[in-house]
């Protein structure tokens, strides 16, 4: 299983940055493997949802051309101390992780 | 079993935890996927990309508010940030002109989130990276060059 995702939120008023670290080596396809001379299969995270106590906000879609170790940036309206902000990915081989982490 | 007791180490309480966000998380996943454009995605050039997305017609607009840098110094990690200011923004792409498939993403805006993304990305070279905003069924863009040192594509 990939590294565990890494989650920041800042509440300001009832808006809650959301600031997310993905761990993935988001391979284009185009690296050339330098011990075997062979190109690396192309490897990355296709989608992306972020949910709001439970409830998704914000659907992506990515390319192989998103950097390696996903950042993302989002910001949640309504949101308050206690309520859940989950991001969950899925990669181009099925592979995915999740977090969920509550508001301070 | 309670998660409060102060017996339980923390480290199975994490597991715990994780268990549970992973069984509410993982379900939208699957259950509200948006169907992939895949044509836009695999698309060689910008404006089949913007074809393939029916934004033909996107006008030039104040109101979409484009960051990313004048000189990226690693052309493997640009930071880019989207805004917009129109109201029923529906939906962002983030474009690399010049990338050899240039739709980089996507973000489909649900009720609850601000018409705002921040992403880092690849450019292959120097170019125009162009945000489109689809806001009340029209389509609305904005773009910045963006010069790179070196390509960011095989990185």
């Amino acid at each position: 299983m990939a590294d565990a995702i890494k989650m920041r939120i800042t509440l300001d008023g009832d808006i809650a940055d959301v600031k997310v670290l993905m761990p993935h080596p988001m391979e284009t396809g185009l690296r050339t493997d330098p011990r075997t001379n062979e190109l690396v299969p192309k490897h990355y995270i296709q989608h992306v949802v972020a949910t709001h106590n439970g409830r998704p906000v914000l659907d992506a879609q990515w390319s192989q051309a998103v950097s390696k170790n996903p950042f993302l940036e989002f910001r949640v309206r309504g949101a308050k101390s206690g309520d859940k902000i989950g991001v969950a990915w899925e990669d181009n081989r099925g592979e995915n992780n999740s977090l969920e982490m509550a508001i301070k | 079993m309670d998660f409060d007791t102060p017996m339980m180490p923390l480290r199975r309480r994490l597991l715990a935890t994780c268990a549970t966000a992973l069984a509410v998380v993982l379900l939208p996943l699957r259950a509200f996927a948006a169907e992939r454009n895949t044509p836009a995605f695999d698309a060689k050039a910008i404006t089949d990309a913007i074809r393939s997305i029916g934004a033909t017609d996107a006008v030039e607009s104040d109101q979409v508010v484009i960051k990313a840098p004048d000189i990226a110094e690693n052309s493997a990690i640009v930071h880019i940030e989207v805004e917009s200011k129109l109201s029923g923004t529906q939906t962002i792409w983030v474009f690399a002109e010049k990338n050899p498939q240039p739709l980089v993403a996507q973000f489909d805006l649900l009720p609850g989130v601000d018409p705002f993304v921040a992403v880092r990305i690849k450019m292959a070279e120097s170019a125009s990276v162009r945000a489109v905003v689809k806001a009340e069924g029209k389509f609305w863009f904005a773009q910045k060059e963006t010069k790179v040192t070196l390509g960011g594509c095989a990185g």
